[in-house]
């Protein structure tokens, strides 16, 4: 496949906000410009990877300094926004266009690079062969105060998703399913995947497909990916009263909106 | 000492970045801010920001909070700052409790603070019945030019030797093969580009143990056991282990904003 690599140019960012959405959730291309504003970022530090005529990859640097002791700041590279189309993945895109971004900062007189990601992604294996190490991970505290209303709230957010990733509408095709899910402080929600969208159900239905049955500190972490299903089936936080391995590994896939194998 | 509360106005963006500057001094890895910064965080609608006070009408702490509506109206605590020279839980606290109030009368349907990582967090949420979790998201750094990098830390590392009053001499830092020559005479601390001199103090590390020792999240001795950083020198094992620890003190990391 041929591609060229280059900076950013005016009107890139009708195709960027897509590939935003399709990688990170919904953008505009207005929030996306605000966004390069807010961050000081030159069209020079947008490396854009075009193929078939538009943007398929993006990778962006905003400039940090970071405080490294003794009132002293270290300038970093730091590294956002890097994605590639559904399409156009394993390709080698994204690690030409680190590379050649990691290259400029080198080139550019900057000592070091700094990104955040997730550990669960391919991504992070990609940042460690470019000599990426770990060295903080977060910790969260959650509070959930109206969880039904999260949970419409979530599917609602699925299918505005859904809109733009072509690689999940394309693995969730011809998978017409309803769920139950008997969370301990909350009681049942019911959802279902007809015609292409999510559908939040009134009533759990007395036979859904897939019906589990948990408490909603061990359900917010396996959608946070913090703790595995199958660890949470094995510790019996997690009790799988009806379901098809195949089924459960698609509702696996919806929960965390990871579709590459 | 009596400590007041009040919504954050304009007129505070100064004092609030004196006392965010005071604040990252104790931690490796906060970001500089300017005042426009402090603008911006003030003058979005939808951001909650609330300032503690002294009996003198000092900022001594300031909570930065928002509603997330494009994300289920979540509650989200971006960052707790405190002036050192007072006690975190104690200013912290109260701060989270009005937002918190105002989260609830705002309809979030959640709440969530997360931290790279603030190790006071864990006295004061989960104690508001937040519960914790782990979180994959991870802050990773890589040195692209070793010699560089040594260099622009250079004046770290003669800061913290300036500190060891009984020792003088010339310590080496390298690092794949980069290296920066510091000698101690007396006080001063002086960087040589190089040097034949006899070294008494050699650090040879990788470049994965420079990253994490220089943020503080690696120990230099526990390095020194598993090989990552080798020492050449004349001194005896227990000056060895305070030059250690005098380059690479152990600091707690905590980066606010990400990118």
């Amino acid at each position: 496949m041929q591609y060229m690599v280059r900076n950013y140019r005016k009107g890139d960012e009708g195709h960027l906000a897509k590939l935003f959405s399709e990688c990170f959730g919904p953008t505009t291309p207005r929030l996306l410009m605000q966004w390069y504003r807010r961050q000081k970022v030159l069209p020079e530090q947008i490396f854009i990877g075009e193929a078939d005529g538009r943007p398929v990859s993006s990778v962006e640097v905003v400039f940090k300094q970071l405080h490294m002791d003794e009132d002293v700041y270290l300038k970093t590279w730091g590294i956002s926004g890097v994605c590639t189309d559904s399409d156009y993945r394993k390709k080698g895109i994204i690690s030409n266009l680190m590379k050649l971004s990691l290259e400029h900062a080198k080139n550019s007189g900057i000592s070091n690079a700094s990104l955040f990601t997730g550990l669960d992604i391919p991504a992070h294996r990609i940042y460690q062969r470019f000599g990426f190490v770990d060295i903080m991970t977060g910790r969260t505290y959650i509070k959930y105060l109206d969880y039904p209303s999260v949970f419409a709230k979530w599917i609602r957010q699925l299918n505005r998703i859904l809109k733009d990733s072509k690689i999940a509408k394309r693995k969730l095709e011809g998978w017409e399913k309803s769920l139950t899910i008997q969370l301990k402080e909350v009681g049942k929600l019911a959802v279902r995947f007809r015609k292409g969208r999510f559908q939040k159900l009134k009533k759990a239905p007395k036979k859904a497909d897939i019906k589990f049955s948990t408490d909603l500190q061990t359900y917010a972490k396996i959608m946070r990916n913090v703790v595995t299903w199958e660890d949470a089936v094995k510790t019996r936080k997690l009790v799988v009263e009806r379901g098809e391995a195949v089924d459960i590994e698609m509702l696996q896939r919806i929960l965390h909106w990871r579709w590459d194998d | 000492m009596q400590i007041q509360f009040r919504e954050a106005r304009r007129e505070d963006i100064p004092q609030m970045l004196r006392v965010y500057k005071e604040f990252s001094k104790e931690f490796l890895g906060a970001a500089s801010r300017d005042l426009k910064y402090f603008r911006r965080m003030l003058r979005k609608r939808d951001n909650i920001n609330w300032v503690a006070l002294d009996s003198q009408n000092r900022i001594i702490g300031y909570v930065h909070a928002r509603i997330e509506k494009k994300r289920l109206n979540r509650g989200e605590f971006e960052e707790i700052v405190v002036d050192p020279k007072h006690n975190f839980e104690q200013v912290a606290k109260p701060l989270v409790e009005k937002v918190n109030d105002i989260f609830v009368e705002k309809r979030a349907t959640s709440i969530v603070a997360g931290s790279l990582r603030n190790p006071v967090y864990e006295n004061i949420f989960p104690g508001l019945g937040f519960f914790e979790s782990e979180s994959t998201s991870v802050f990773m750094y890589a040195i692209l030019d070793a010699q560089r990098f040594l260099n622009e830390l250079a004046s770290v590392f003669a800061n913290r030797l300036k500190k060891l009053n009984e020792w003088s001499g010339l310590t080496q830092i390298e690092c794949d093969g980069h290296s920066i020559f510091l000698q101690k005479t007396n006080g001063n601390v002086d960087q040589l580009v190089w040097t034949n001199q006899p070294i008494d103090f050699k650090v040879i590390l990788t470049r994965d143990a420079l990253t994490k020792l220089v943020f503080g999240v690696a120990d230099s001795l526990e390095s020194l056991k598993n090989g990552q950083l080798r020492v050449e020198t004349t001194l005896s094992p227990e000056k060895t282990r305070t030059l250690l620890i005098t380059l690479f003190p152990k600091k707690q990391f905590l980066i606010l904003e990400g990118w």
